[in-house]
Parts: structure tokens; C-alpha cells; sequence
């Protein structure tokens, strides 16, 4: 039996082990005077925002306590290293649900509010921070705060999208949906071009919950694109597929040393993806089924091999739609880089009271690569740059390499929120896009 | 399947595991034993909304003149029972109790054999009485043979698998089963200060096989199993090769 003793992110780039510290309750968060820590929950951050500069990362784990569920209102008090997948299974047969889940359910509410996640319904919905009551926020200097949006407003501002930056929640507490049935209706069909994906998506936001698309990078060619979009929403009530249990059957990939995603991987999975899939079909389909389609394959990741790969997000404002999003894609497809993850989901007009919140209405745009060193990096920063010029900004969630100046034109609140950064909480992050290091390193 | 199970030592990493496991099937009750209620409450409110059909503590201290009445008393509302599980134990620092810190010795003690056999004991006759039941001890391996690295801890262990085995022969004939488990290392506050060897484990892990320990009536449960080989071979190596070793 393998005993793994240091976590990495989701990306497994290199160089982004780190060992690990334990809290047991959180009476008991252990401060270190020596060196900055960093909460760490399920590591399904792509990049190095939930990992300290060197040190150990503490690891929120064992925080999973319920504390307090209230089968009436719908409230849900739970400690911060709760997984999604367990709560999921213990408010579903009670008749009610969270109403923001990202692409798998193996991330702790607490990575949640740190990431301000988003999902398939954000136009419905906005982000996990909207239905956030409250949290307990522990800071090095002892302090113990409860934060809402009515005490300690801007810790609690600060803190959703904060990155684990501000101070460590210890438990937190969420206003919960109604659900009536476990079932979706789900509708795909393909499209042929950017703007066809655009009509189909204003079109769909109106009538359907989650809606997202899937494409082919490589298809890309003068606003031609190839995919499928994919809308959804709960069918007719039905209790007892309520009181079903989350699906269980999960294979896992094993340590790979090479990897299996290669450009003609790529571009095999994505034709055959297609093509089973383009025909107009309706379908019902269970939550689980539909939102986290990945966590049947435990460790995916893996099949990038050793160096790991880069995930990029981005997101496009109403104001220049498609422009900057072609001059993306055009660059993608000229440099021959597939991916198999390839998504694109409007973003609704539902504001987060995060100070570093990601989503901005308009469009994002998901991509996958898997690393190729320094070239894909240049050619990740190289994305970047024209996102910026296209009035857009970058997801910290799935960075490894932004510089300061793509950070800092992302998120102008960055001037605000870093007054209330904890000087004992450190991530190698936010040293990087604050330039905390050398100077000289210009962001190489 | 076990419906109404004690914990002793509830608030502990295996504890709160074994706990859990019960949880997540249908219709169990707990009485969850301990020294802090707080911890108490926390891990009773979690059972609870997880789907317990009560949960009721008791907050006591083997060191307190009042534990045995109070323990008694509590198994005795609690009747009938079908599983009583002692989890509590304390690793120390065998530097600090060479450097002779006796009051960490004392704690020792307190916690690895005083409270587990008081207990075992008060259990015992619960269990005797009510002609029916199981009674889970949790060991270790540190106490099949004493290692330079933590033989006081050792010891303690030795004693508690003793008296375990002892258990079992008075309960036998009153239908009680008594498991004796011995886990290797695994993550806990406990080993917080120690590097993860082979065969480290987690407290699920661990938790679950005794639940499935428990339903085969298994007498000792070595978790995971590799340790029953591994302390085999250590229990058979000559001193001379033990010592060279540096374990």
C-alpha cells in the first residue's frame, strides 16, 4: 500500500509538493511564528494558490464536522473541510441541495468560498459566495471573528475569492435550495460557429438552469467553431430519486510516467466525442451524472503524466464578446495545441459580494494543456495578454503562471483586498503576482 | 448489525471513525463517553445530522471519584447495548519520559491502562449481565514486542492486549465477544509528530476494518493486516538483531 505524506494541486506540475500540517478541531488552529501557512482542503486548485511559498500547507481534512441542519429553513452549519459529495449525500434525502456546484464534488466548502466557485447555472445563480451566510475566521494574531454581510462585512468581502489569504474559516454556514427530484432534463445539440454559440446560449439562459459547451479547439478557424452545447434543467418532482445515493462506481487511473494526452489523443477523443454526440438528443439524467461527469475516473489528472499539465480560464466581458475570444482561440489553434476539456458558459449578471471574485457577466472559456515547459507557458502568458487587452481577466483557481500585471489589470479590488491579507498566510501565489521575490525574476 | 454502540474515548481520530461508520447505516444509537463535552457535543451533533437515532454523551474522567457510578450508571440507561468500543489511548514522547518527566508517565498510564480497564471492567459486567454483546479494545502493534523507539508506550499497549485476552476468557461463557485490535501507525493528533512509514493508515481505514472485524467475530484484529506478518518476524529476531536495527 502506497502512503502519500505531501499533497500537490490538481495540475501536478512540478516543483508543487508540499508536506503537510494537521488540524483536528478548530479550537486548535495552529499558527506558526516562523513561517506563513496556508489552509489546504481537497488540492483541486490546478496551480500553486493553495500552496504555501515552502512550508507545510494545513491540511483542513479532518474539519469535516455537520454542526447544525435546519430541515426547515434550509440552513446548513458545517466545518470547512467538509467535501462536497458528503454533504450532497446527507442534504439531498432531506430535500435540498447547494445551490452552486462546480465540475466535481471533491472540493471542501471551504475551498469553495476561497475560490468563490461557480458553476453551470451562474447566470441563475451567481456564485458559491452568494449563498454564504456566515463563517468563523481565525487570524494569526489570535483573533476569532464571525463574518456575514452584516458583521465584519469587509473580512467577510475579503474573504469569498480570497484565497485562503485573509485567515483560516473554521466552519461556515450555507443557505441551501429546495430540490424535488435528483433528475435532470438534458438537452444537446451541436453548433458550427462562435456566434451560433452565442445565439444558442441567449436563447437557453432564459428557460434552462445549467447550460455549457463543449468544443474542439483545433476546429477553430475565422469564427468556425466546432461543439455541442449542452442545456439543462430539474425535471418533473420526484421524490424517491431523491433518496438515491450518489453514484459509487469510480475506476482509478494509476501513476503514469509518460503521458497519455498527446496531440493525436487529443484529437482522436475529440472526433469521436463529437460525433457520438452531435445529434439533437434529450435525455434524463441524474445530478451527479450530468455536473460531475470526471470524478467517475478518479486521479484523471494523472494521465498527463509526470510534468503534469496548465488549465486556462478566462473570462471575456458583454462588452467584447467574441473578439477577444477569437483572437484567443485563433492563437490556439496556429500554435496546434488541442485540449480535451475545452468549455465555454456564459456568465450571468448576478454580482458576488467577493472582492476577488471571478466571474464577470459575459463569457468563459476553459482549456486544458498539458505541459510542454517554457513554450507553454510563453504561450499561456502570451493568452493572457490578449485577454487583458480585451477588457477580460484570469481565474486564480487554475493559474500556475500569471505575472503581477496580469493579476493586478484582472482584479483592479486587488489594492483593496490586500489590506486584509493575514501576514501569517502566505501562498507562493501571491507572492508571485506581488512580485514579493526578486525583482529581477520579471516574472519568468 | 449493531445498532446501539458506546464509544469510549468517542472524541478521539479512531473514535470518531468508528463512529461514523455506524452512522452511515441505518438506525444507530450512540453513547459517546469522554473527557471534553465540548468535543462531546461536536461529535454528537455531527452523528446526528448524519442520521443517528440518538446520540447521548457523558463527560467523565477515569481519574474522577465519581467515573464508575457515573459510567454505570449511563451504560445502564443506555441497555440494552451490542457493541462497546475503547478507544482511548495517549502516546508520549519517549525522549521527555527519559529526560524524567513522571507526571507524563503518570498520564501514560492514566490514559493507556487505568482508563481502558476501568472502562473494560465497568463494561464488562454491563455486558455479563445482559448475557449478550461485544466489547472492542483497541491495542497496538507497539505492544507485541518493545521497541527502543517508544517501549514505554509499548508496554502500556502489552498490558491492555493482557488484558483483553483476560476479558475473553471470563466473558466467554456469558455469550460476550471480545476483539482485541492492533493498529499499526496511522494519521492522527496522536502521531502528528511522527513521519509516515510503511503501512501507514487513516482512521477510516482502520475503522472499517474493525466494523468488518466485528461481524466475523474475529478475536484479534491486526489493521491493516500486513502488521500480523510484520510482528511476527519482529517477535521471532533475535535481541542482537533488534538492536541493530535502531527501531
Amino acid at each position: 500500500m502506497t502512503f502519500d505524506t505531501r499533497v500537490h494541486p490538481w495540475g501536478r506540475l512540478p516543483g508543487m509538493q508540499r508536506a503537510v500540517r494537521r488540524i483536528w478541531w478548530p479550537s486548535d488552529v495552529p499558527f506558526e511564528r516562523d513561517h506563513a501557512m496556508l489552509a489546504f482542503g481537497q488540492g483541486r486548485s490546478y496551480g500553486d494558490t493553495c500552496l504555501t511559498p515552502t512550508g507545510p500547507v494545513l491540511c483542513m481534512g479532518a474539519l469535516d464536522r455537520f454542526i447544525m441542519f435546519d430541515r426547515d429553513t434550509g440552513r446548513f452549519r458545517c466545518e470547512c473541510g467538509s467535501r462536497l459529495d458528503d454533504v450532497l449525500k446527507h442534504i439531498v434525502p432531506a430535500g435540498w441541495t447547494v445551490p452552486v456546484v462546480p465540475g466535481t464534488q471533491f472540493i471542501t466548502v471551504g475551498g469553495a468560498v476561497a475560490n468563490d466557485i461557480h458553476g453551470k447555472n451562474h447566470h441563475r445563480e451567481g456564485t458559491f459566495g452568494n449563498h454564504v451566510e456566515c463563517f468563523e475566521l481565525v487570524r494569526s494574531d489570535g483573533s476569532r471573528r464571525v463574518c456575514s454581510r452584516s458583521e465584519n462585512s469587509e473580512l467577510f468581502a475579503a474573504t469569498i475569492g480570497g484565497l485562503g489569504l485573509t485567515g483560516i474559516i473554521t466552519w461556515l454556514e450555507i443557505r441551501l435550495r429546495p430540490i424535488e427530484t435528483w433528475l435532470l432534463d438534458v438537452e444537446t445539440q451541436s453548433f458550427a460557429s462562435l456566434d451560433d454559440f452565442v445565439r444558442l446560449t441567449h436563447e437557453a439562459d432564459k428557460d434552462w438552469e445549467y447550460t455549457a459547451a463543449w468544443f474542439d479547439v483545433l476546429s477553430y478557424r475565422e469564427g468556425r467553431l466546432k461543439g455541442l452545447f449542452s442545456k439543462a434543467r430539474p425535471g418533473e418532482p420526484d421524490h424517491d430519486s431523491l433518496r438515491r445515493p450518489l453514484s459509487s462506481h469510480r475506476f482509478s487511473v494509476p501513476h503514469l510516467p509518460g503521458a497519455l494526452v498527446s496531440p493525436t489523443s487529443i484529437q482522436l477523443f475529440n472526433a469521436i466525442y463529437y460525433r457520438r454526440n452531435k445529434r439533437r438528443t434529450a435525455a434524463r439524467v441524474p445530478f451527479d451524472a450530468y455536473h460531475f461527469p470526471l470524478d467517475a475516473v478518479l486521479n484523471w489528472n494523472r494521465l498527463y503524466g509526470r510534468r503534469g499539465f496548465f488549465q486556462f480560464q478566462c473570462a471575456f466581458p458583454e462588452a467584447d464578446l467574441t473578439r477577444g475570444l477569437a483572437k484567443v482561440l485563433g492563437l490556439f489553434a496556429s500554435m496546434g495545441e488541442g485540449s480535451f476539456l475545452a468549455t465555454l458558459k456564459r456568465f450571468g449578471r448576478i454580482a458576488s459580494p467577493g472582492l476577488l471574485s471571478f466571474p464577470q457577466p459575459g463569457l468563459t472559456l476553459t482549456l486544458d494543456f498539458r505541459n510542454r515547459g517554457v513554450r507553454t507557458v510563453q504561450l499561456i502568458r502570451q493568452a493572457y495578454s490578449m485577454v487583458i487587452e480585451h477588457g477580460g481577466r484570469i481565474y486564480p483557481a487554475k493559474d500556475a503562471c500569471m505575472t503581477s500585471e496580469i493579476f493586478r489589470a484582472s482584479f483592479p479590488a486587488w489594492r483593496n483586498f490586500a489590506k486584509w491579507r493575514d501576514p501569517g498566510l502566505l501562498s507562493a501565489f501571491w507572492i508571485r503576482v506581488m512580485n514579493q521575490q526578486d525583482e529581477s525574476a520579471n516574472g519568468a | 448489525m449493531p445498532k446501539r454502540i458506546v464509544v469510549f474515548g468517542a472524541t478521539s481520530a479512531l473514535g470518531s471513525a468508528i463512529a461514523r461508520k455506524y452512522v452511515a447505516k441505518d438506525d444507530a444509537s450512540f453513547l459517546l463517553v469522554g473527557r471534553s463535552s465540548e468535543r462531546l457535543r461536536s461529535v454528537a451533533a455531527d452523528l446526528q445530522i448524519r442520521g443517528a437515532t440518538q446520540v447521548q454523551t457523558l463527560t467523565a474522567s477515569s481519574g474522577g471519584n465519581d467515573y464508575p457510578t457515573a459510567v454505570h450508571s449511563a451504560l445502564a440507561g443506555f441497555a440494552p447495548i451490542d457493541v462497546v468500543f475503547i478507544t482511548q489511548g495517549l502516546l508520549p514522547s519517549q525522549e521527555q519520559l527519559e529526560a524524567g518527566d513522571f507526571e507524563l508517565l503518570r498520564e501514560t498510564i492514566e490514559a493507556n491502562i487505568q482508563s481502558v480497564m476501568q472502562a473494560g471492567l465497568l463494561a464488562a459486567n454491563t455486558l455479563e449481565a445482559q448475557r449478550n454483546g461485544v466489547l472492542v479494545i483497541i491495542g497496538s502493534v507497539a505492544g507485541d514486542r518493545a521497541r527502543r523507539s517508544n517501549y514505554v508506550y509499548g508496554a502500556a499497549k502489552s498490558a491492555t492486549a493482557a488484558f483483553a485476552e483476560g476479558l475473553r476468557l471470563r466473558l466467554a461463557g456469558a455469550n460476550v465477544h471480545v476483539l482485541l485490535v492492533k493498529p499499526g501507525p496511522f494519521t492522527s493528533p496522536m502521531t502528528a509528530g511522527l513521519r509516515p512509514g510503511p503501512f501507514w493508515s487513516e482512521p477510516a481505514e482502520v475503522a472499517d476494518l474493525v466494523v468488518k472485524a466485528i461481524d466475523k467475530r474475529v478475536a484479534t484484529l491486526y489493521a491493516p493486516s500486513a502488521w500480523r506478518i510484520v510482528t511476527a518476524v519482529l517477535r521471532l529476531l533475535p535481541a542482537a538483531v533488534l538492536r541493530r536495527l535502531a527501531l
